[in-house]
C-alpha cells in the first residue's frame, strides 16, 4: 500500500500538507490542482475500490469526483485535512454511484460466487480478491468506516468528519466490524 | 489499537490510462469552471424560471423565440469565453509549492510561453472569432495575414475540371473477385505497409518523442491504427461503407476551444472530412440516388504523389416534398445531463428542431432518469407551443435507465408508426447509460432488432466529460442512423435545421464504396481515414452486410493518397526496388474505378453506380482543383496531423490552415472559415510548435 496519501493518525493537529495547494486551486491555479490530482488520485481510487468492490466502477466514480472537484474545492475550509475532506467526497460519490448503477444487484451476483450458488465468474480479476476479503462481509456503513480507519489510517475523529457522523459512531462501528468478522470465523482479520 | 490490524486487501494499482484521462478531463473541467465564472451564474438564473411557469407559459410565440435567440447568443458567448478563460487562468509565475519536482500532470498544463506565444495567438484568433460572431456579415475579413497571402496567390483557383458520372441502372454485382485491371505486366511488389514520409522532427508539429499523456479511455474511443499504403498488385480494391457521422470533428472543435488538443485516438479523419459542407453536384432526375465526382490532383504536401478526391452526393429531397416524419425524442434527463453544455443546450437544440418541422410531422418525447417516462404523447408539429413546453419542462435529476428509456421510445414510435413516412427515434444523451445495460453490444442487438421494423435511430451527443463515444457510435450504426455530437448552437442549427431533411430522410441504405486501382497506373495507394468503416472486399457485393445510411442531400467525401506508377515509392521499398519496372501510365490508361453500391430505402437488391478515372483526367496543379477537393484535402491533412498518423503530411498546421482558407469558396455558413481558424488555433496549441517566422 502506498504511504503517500495515508493521512497520519491524529493528523488534524498537524500541518495539512495540502492546505496551500487546495487554497490556490480554489483560486484558479491550474498547476496546484494538477498537483492535487497527482498526489491523491491513487488514494481516491483505493478508497473507491474498497468501498465498491469493482475496479471499473471505482475508476468511473473517481473520474466523476475529480471532474466535479473544481466547482467544489472552494468549499474546503481547512476544518479538517484535505485528504479527509476528499475521502468524504469519494465516499459520497460511491454511494451515489451504487444507487445509480444498481450495484446492489451486481454485488449480489458477484457474491453468489462466495455463497456457492452461482457459476458466473466476474470478469474483473480484482473482484475475487475483494469478495474473499473482510470487506465483503460487512454492511456498507461498517465497510466504509473500516476502509477509512483501517485502510487509510484515519483517526476516529477524522473518519467521523469524512463520514458525516459522530465520533462515537465510528468507534462503535469499528468494534462492531471486529465482532462480526470474529463471529464469521475470520480470525486472521483481527490480530489479538 | 486493534482496528488498525483488520486486514484489508491491497487495492489494485489504478490503471495508468484511466488516471491520465481523469487528470485530463478534470483539468479541462477546472479550466471550464474558472472560465465560465459569471456567465455560468447568469445562465443559471435563466434556468431558475420555475418549471410550472414555463410549462403553462402564456408568453407569445414571438417573444419566446426571441428569448431562445438571446439564450443561444449567450451560449455562443460562453463557448467563446471558454477559450478566453483558459488564457485568463494561465498561471503566470511558477508556483513555489512544488516540493516534489514537476508534477506528473504538469504536461497537461498549457505551456507558458513568452508572449506573443501560442496562447496569445489563440487569444487573437478567437478574439477575431468572437468579433465575427457579434457581427456576422464580415466573414471575409477574419483571416488577417492569411487573407493577404491568398490574395497574392499567383494561381487563382481555376474552374474545377473533374470526372463525374452516375449510373442509375440496376446492375449485377461485379464479377467474381472484381479484378478489373490486369496486374500481370507488373512486377509483384513486396508485401508491406510503409510509412509515407520520413519523419523530420524540425517540421513536424506534434513530435513522436514524448507525446503528452492523453486519455486513452477504457471505453471512450476506439483507436485504430492509420491505414497504410497498399500496392494495387497485392490489393487492387479498397472498400468502405459510407459514413456521415461527424461527432469526432465536433469533439475536437470543443476540445481546441477549451485550449487543448483532442486526444489523438479521438480523431477520425473521415469524420473530420465529412463534417464540413461541400457542394458536389446532386444526381439529376432519373439518375438514381447517388452521384460521384472524382478529382485527381497532385498532392501539395508530397512531391510526386497524387490525391484522389471522391465526392459522393445523395439526391436531395426538398423540405416540402419530405414525407411526414414520426419523430420520437428520447431525452436523457439523468443527473449527469445537468451541465450547461448538456440538457440546457439540448433543449435549445430541440427547439430548433421543432421549428424546422412541418405541420404533418409528429413529435413525441420519452425521457429516462432513474426510470423511463413519457413527457409528451405523439403531438402534431403544428402545435410547436405544446412541444416546446414539454421540452422546457425537462429537468436533469436522478440516475440513468438507458435501456428502459429506449424501450419506451420505440414503443411510442411504434404506436405512432407512419408506414408512408419516416419513423425515427432521436436519442439525446451524454452517453452515460448505466442502468440496465451491461454492454454496448446488448444495447446494439436490441436496436438492431428494432431497425427491421422500420424505425431508425439518430444519436445526438451533448456534453464533453463523460461522452461515451463508443456506445453512441455502436448504437447509431446498428440503428441504421447517424451520430452527431452537438457542442454549439451553430452545430445544432446545422444538424437539426439546415440539414433536417437529411437527418430525417434516408435516400440510400447500406451504401458502400469500392475503389479499384489499376496496378499499371498506380504503384501504391492509401485511403485516408475510414479505418473504422473498412469492409472486407467480398462484402461489397454482399447485400446482407450492413453498411452506412445516407440521408437526403448528404454528401460523403473520401481522399486517397496515390503514388503513381513511375513515381518514387514509400521508403520501406528501398531494398526491394520494384519501382524501376514501372513506366508512367499513358493518358488513356484508367487509374481507378469508383463504384458505389447502395439500396433504395425499402429495397432488398442493391444498385451500382460506377465512375472511371483516366490518367488524362489528372490535374497538373493542385490549385487547378475545385474548392471542394482542395478544402477536403486540407481537412484530411489536418486530421492526420492531429491523430499523429505515421502518414501525416509533412506540412505545418499553419500551411494547412492557409490551404483551407484559400479553398473555402463561398462558405455560406462560415463553417469553412471556422475550420481554418480551428487549424490555426491547433497550431498554437501543438506541444512543440516551431517558432513562427517573422
Amino acid at each position: 500500500m502506498s504511504e503517500a496519501a495515508i493521512g497520519p493518525r491524529g493528523a488534524a493537529r498537524r500541518e495539512d500538507p495540502d492546505s496551500g495547494l487546495a487554497k490556490r486551486a480554489a483560486d484558479g491555479d491550474r498547476s496546484a490542482f494538477a498537483e492535487l490530482i497527482s498526489r491523491h488520485y491513487d488514494s481516491t481510487h483505493r478508497i473507491a475500490w474498497r468501498i465498491s468492490g469493482s475496479f471499473h466502477d471505482a475508476q468511473d466514480t473517481v473520474q466523476d469526483v475529480w471532474c466535479n472537484l473544481p466547482a467544489k474545492i472552494g468549499r474546503f475550509r481547512g476544518e479538517c485535512l484535505f485528504s479527509t475532506w476528499l475521502a468524504g467526497i469519494v465516499r459520497n460519490a460511491c454511494i451515489d454511484a451504487a444507487r445509480r448503477r444498481g450495484t446492489q444487484a451486481a454485488m449480489r451476483a458477484r457474491l453468489s460466487i462466495v455463497t456457492g450458488d452461482g457459476t458466473l465468474a466476474p470478469a474483473d480479476p480484482h473482484a475475487r480478491v475483494w469478495i474473499e476479503s473482510a470487506l465483503s462481509r460487512l454492511t456498507p456503513d461498517l465497510r466504509e468506516t473500516v476502509v477509512l480507519v483501517a485502510g487509510e489510517g484515519m483517526s476516529h475523529k477524522e473518519a467521523a468528519i469524512a463520514l458525516g457522523c459522530a465520533e462515537p459512531t465510528v468507534s462503535w462501528r469499528m468494534q462492531e466490524a471486529r465482532r462480526r468478522l470474529r463471529e464469521q470465523g475470520l480470525e486472521e482479520a483481527v490480530d489479538g | 489499537m486493534a482496528e488498525d490490524l483488520i486486514k484489508l486487501p491491497d487495492a489494485p494499482a489504478p490503471d495508468a490510462d484511466a488516471k491520465g484521462r481523469t487528470a485530463f478531463l478534470a483539468l479541462a473541467a477546472f479550466g471550464d469552471f474558472h472560465a465560465e465564472g459569471h456567465i455560468a451564474r447568469q445562465s443559471s438564473q435563466e434556468e431558475r424560471i420555475p418549471p410550472n411557469r414555463r410549462r403553462n407559459s402564456s408568453m407569445p410565440a414571438a417573444k419566446r423565440n426571441h428569448r431562445t435567440a438571446a439564450i443561444a447568443a449567450s451560449v455562443a458567448a460562453l463557448m467563446a469565453a471558454g477559450v478566453a478563460g483558459i488564457v485568463a487562468t494561465d498561471p503566470g509565475p511558477q508556483p513555489k509549492t512544488n516540493q516534489s519536482g514537476p508534477t506528473v500532470f504538469s504536461h497537461l498544463i498549457p505551456p507558458r510561453e513568452p508572449s506573443p506565444g501560442p496562447v496569445e495567438r489563440i487569444r487573437q484568433a478567437f478574439r477575431k472569432d468572437q468579433g465575427q460572431r457579434a457581427s456576422l456579415p464580415s466573414l471575409t475579413d477574419t483571416s488577417g495575414s492569411l487573407e493577404s497571402e491568398v490574395a497574392s496567390n499567383p494561381h487563382p483557383p481555376a474552374p474545377p475540371p473533374s470526372v463525374s458520372g452516375t449510373s442509375p441502372a440496376v446492375q449485377p454485382p461485379p464479377q467474381g473477385a472484381g479484378e478489373r485491371y490486369d496486374a500481370a505486366p507488373m512486377q509483384r511488389a513486396p508485401q508491406g505497409i510503409a510509412p509515407a514520409m520520413p519523419a523530420s522532427p524540425s517540421q513536424t508539429y506534434i513530435p513522436d518523442a514524448a507525446p503528452p499523456r492523453e486519455p486513452s479511455g477504457r471505453d471512450q474511443f476506439e483507436a485504430r491504427p492509420a491505414s497504410g499504403f497498399l500496392s494495387p498488385a497485392q490489393q487492387p480494391t479498397s472498400t468502405f461503407s459510407m459514413d456521415v457521422d461527424t461527432s469526432s470533428y465536433s469533439f475536437a472543435r470543443a476540445s481546441i476551444g477549451r485550449g487543448q488538443l483532442p486526444p489523438p485516438e479521438s480523431v477520425r479523419t473521415e469524420e473530420f472530412v465529412n463534417a464540413l459542407p461541400y457542394s458536389y453536384p446532386a444526381p439529376g432526375p432519373g439518375e438514381g440516388a447517388i452521384r460521384t465526382t472524382v478529382t485527381l490532383m497532385p498532392s501539395p504536401w508530397a512531391p510526386g504523389r497524387q490525391l484522389m478526391h471522391v465526392g459522393i452526393k445523395a439526391a436531395e429531397v426538398s423540405r416540402e416534398d419530405r414525407p411526414p416524419a414520426n419523430v420520437t425524442l428520447l431525452i436523457d434527463t439523468s443527473g449527469s445531463m445537468a451541465g450547461p453544455t448538456r440538457l440546457p443546450m439540448a433543449k435549445r437544440s430541440l427547439e430548433i428542431l421543432t421549428r424546422s418541422l412541418q405541420p404533418h410531422d409528429t413529435v413525441s418525447i420519452a425521457t429516462y432518469s432513474g426510470r423511463a417516462g413519457i413527457a409528451l404523447e405523439p403531438t402534431s408539429a403544428s402545435e410547436p407551443g405544446r412541444i416546446n413546453a414539454a421540452i422546457q419542462a425537462l429537468e436533469a435529476s436522478g440516475g440513468t435507465a438507458g435501456f428502459a428509456g429506449i424501450q419506451t421510445a420505440y414503443e411510442l414510435a411504434r404506436r405512432n408508426f407512419n408506414p408512408k413516412g419516416t419513423n425515427r427515434v432521436i436519442l439525446v444523451t451524454d452517453g452515460d447509460f448505466n442502468v440496465g445495460i451491461s454492454s454496448p453490444e446488448g444495447l446494439r442487438s436490441y436496436v438492431e432488432a428494432q431497425r427491421s421494423s422500420g424505425i431508425y435511430l439518430t444519436v445526438l451527443g451533448f456534453g464533453m466529460g463523460n461522452y461515451n463515444d463508443r456506445t453512441m457510435q455502436a448504437l447509431a450504426r446498428s440503428g441504421n442512423g447517424q451520430a452527431a455530437y452537438i457542442d454549439t448552437i451553430q452545430e445544432a442549427q446545422r444538424v437539426l435545421s439546415d440539414q433536417v431533411t437529411g437527418t430525417l430522410v434516408t435516400v440510400a441504405d447500406d451504401a458502400k464504396v469500392q475503389v479499384e486501382f489499376n496496378p499499371r497506373a498506380v504503384a501504391e495507394y492509401r485511403l485516408v481515414g475510414y479505418e473504422k468503416r473498412a469492409l472486407a472486399h467480398r462484402d461489397f457485393a454482399n447485400d446482407k452486410v450492413d453498411a452506412g445510411e445516407v440521408g437526403s442531400g448528404h454528401s460523403v467525401t473520401a481522399i486517397y493518397e496515390i503514388v503513381p506508377a513511375g513515381a518514387q515509392r514509400a521508403p520501406s521499398y528501398r531494398y526491394a526496388q520494384p519501382a524501376p519496372a514501372q513506366e508512367p501510365a499513358g493518358p488513356t490508361e484508367e487509374v481507378a474505378t469508383v463504384s458505389v453500391r447502395y439500396k433504395a430505402p425499402g429495397e432488398r437488391a442493391s444498385r451500382l453506380s460506377e465512375t472511371r478515372v483516366r490518367a488524362a483526367d489528372a490535374l497538373g496543379r493542385f490549385e487547378a482543383a475545385s474548392d471542394d477537393a482542395r478544402f477536403a484535402a486540407s481537412v484530411a491533412a489536418f486530421a492526420e496531423v492531429l491523430r499523429r498518423s505515421p502518414h501525416a503530411p509533412e506540412a505545418s498546421l499553419e500551411d494547412i490552415a492557409r490551404t483551407a482558407m484559400a479553398a473555402r469558396g463561398a462558405d455560406a455558413d462560415g463553417s469553412r472559415s471556422e475550420f481554418a481558424r480551428l487549424a490555426r488555433a491547433a497550431a498554437a496549441l501543438a506541444p512543440r510548435a516551431p517558432v513562427t517566422p517573422k
